[in-house]
């Protein structure tokens, strides 16, 4: 695409922006442009505005309630519990009182220490079946790509990046990736078409973890023929890849070996 | 956890940061204020109930997940959770055509106005904003008010709508823009729209 100028056209792609319903390359060329342009970001503040506020012209729809019982189910909360009244006793023994508020303290410590176990579990259970929701919806997007990652000389595991080059939401999946060395992470690379992994953007970085890994990540829309790889990194990842991929998608892996 | 009413005292942008600290009453507070509203945008794209509602579900577990796309401008959520909505709404229907809101009756998306309340009453500011909104948008010239229709509630590209519409695409995204300046236009009050303006250099 022609590099926007006029004002009349950065009005037009902003609009299409709003609405989503830019094509791909134009939805990029905006989206970078943006990033440099204070003005057409607060137009397009306005526009999302705008179109915040259409929606209330719309005949309003009443979601029924099971709706917020659904969300809440979802979401592995259990409803709002009712308070025991509270029942006039007679006083104890100072002692009693004393033996009593300790016991209290403890099992308030021990049911916190429950209450934040479970809620870790339920976190983590939360967020593995939303992985693999994401996976989901990005397959039945018909807007994914999927991109297999494999393992460098020497290295083993195996990867599958599944994204969206639209949206940029993505999910890593990986096999059996050995660790980093001590004192790094794994981090991600997009690497657009046709370019060398020295031009790798950044896209996340993760503590691993043996075994079988999930990783989300929402890189900024990426072209469609992206590729992909993984490198170990120093704790809080790199601008540029420092060490040689151990991972990386089958066009890259020419490069990667002569890199390497 | 805090109370309800803490809840509903907070702005939408600590709501979200809330969020992000795992915070369930501060979900259910952006849901008690936006998801009527995400409701009755899924309704006017989707036709079927029971899709409507999960996909209002998914848009409000999914920020549980991840709450970065209605960003830290407190003005600005409300638009973005509906965007999220819209985007999962149309994403649906360009799946499933037949879910699409009267796709049975062989309809095109289209803009149906809420009608206008009953004179006499008093208007809050908000009504009257809406009824601005709504004015504007009848206002539109119809290959306007058609385009924004097929990308708004349709979910269609520029280009797809100009292959719809049977016209240029370069005529279509002059409509969407014209389309969306009057309803800034409507939202902002003539005087202030014509002191600011665009003011790209």
């Amino acid at each position: 695409m022609v590099p926007p100028v006029s004002h009349a056209e950065l009005e037009q792609l902003a609009a299409g922006y709003a609405l989503g319903a830019l094509e791909p390359d134009d939805e990029h060329a905006f989206s970078s442009h943006l990033d440099g342009c204070p003005a057409c970001r607060r137009t397009l503040r306005e526009l999302e505005l705008a179109l915040g506020e259409l929606a209330r012209s719309l005949p309003p729809a009443t979601p029924p309630r099971a709706l917020r019982r659904a969300i809440r189910r979802r979401l592995g909360r259990v409803g709002g519990r009712r308070q025991r009244p509270v029942l006039r006793r007679r006083v104890p023994p100072a002692a009693v009182r004393l033996g009593a508020a300790l016991l209290a303290v403890a099992a308030v410590f021990g049911l916190a220490f429950w209450n934040m176990t479970l809620r870790n579990q339920l976190a983590v259970e939360q967020r593995r079946r939303s992985e693999s929701e994401a996976v989901d919806r990005l397959l039945n997007s018909g807007q994914s790509q999927v991109v297999a990652l494999i393992p460098t000389t020497g290295g083993g595991g195996r990867g599958t990046v599944v994204s969206s080059s639209r949206s940029g939401e993505g999910v890593l999946l990986l096999e059996g990736l050995p660790p980093p060395p001590g004192g790094h992470v794994h981090q991600l690379w997009a690497v657009p078409g046709a370019a060398g992994i020295d031009q790798a953007t950044p896209v996340r970085t993760w503590i691993p973890t043996p075994g079988s890994a999930r990783i989300r990540f929402r890189s900024l829309p990426m072209e469609a023929d992206s590729s992909w790889a993984v490198t170990s990194e120093p704790q809080g990842g790199s601008l540029r890849p420092t060490l040689p991929p151990v991972l990386v998608s089958s066009d890259l892996a020419a490069d990667a070996s002569q890199s390497g | 956890m805090r109370g309800a009413r803490t809840y509903r005292s907070l702005r939408d942008s600590q709501l979200v940061a809330l969020i992000t600290e795992r915070d369930a009453g501060a979900l259910e507070a952006l849901y008690e204020r936006h998801g009527p509203l995400a409701y009755t945008l899924a309704s006017a794209i989707v036709e079927d109930d029971a899709l409507v509602d999960r996909i209002v579900q998914d848009v409000f577990v999914g920020l549980w997940d991840d709450a970065a796309p209605l960003g830290t401008d407190t003005d600005l959520v409300g638009a973005r959770l509906l965007a999220v909505t819209r985007q999962r709404a149309t994403a649906l229907v360009r799946r499933q055509p037949q879910a699409r809101r009267g796709s049975g009756r062989g309809e095109e998306p289209a803009f149906v106005l809420a009608p206008e309340p009953e004179p006499g009453g008093s208007a809050t500011p908000a009504e009257e904003q809406y009824a601005a909104v709504r004015r504007a948008l009848a206002s539109l010239p119809a290959p306007e008010r058609r385009a924004l229709a097929l990308a708004y509630l349709g979910g269609y590209t520029q280009r797809e709508v100009a292959v719809l519409v049977e016209a240029q695409l370069e005529t279509v995204r002059a409509q969407m823009a014209g389309g969306l300046r009057e309803l800034k236009r409507a939202l902002a009050g003539v005087e202030a729209q014509e002191s600011s303006g665009w003011s790209h250099r």
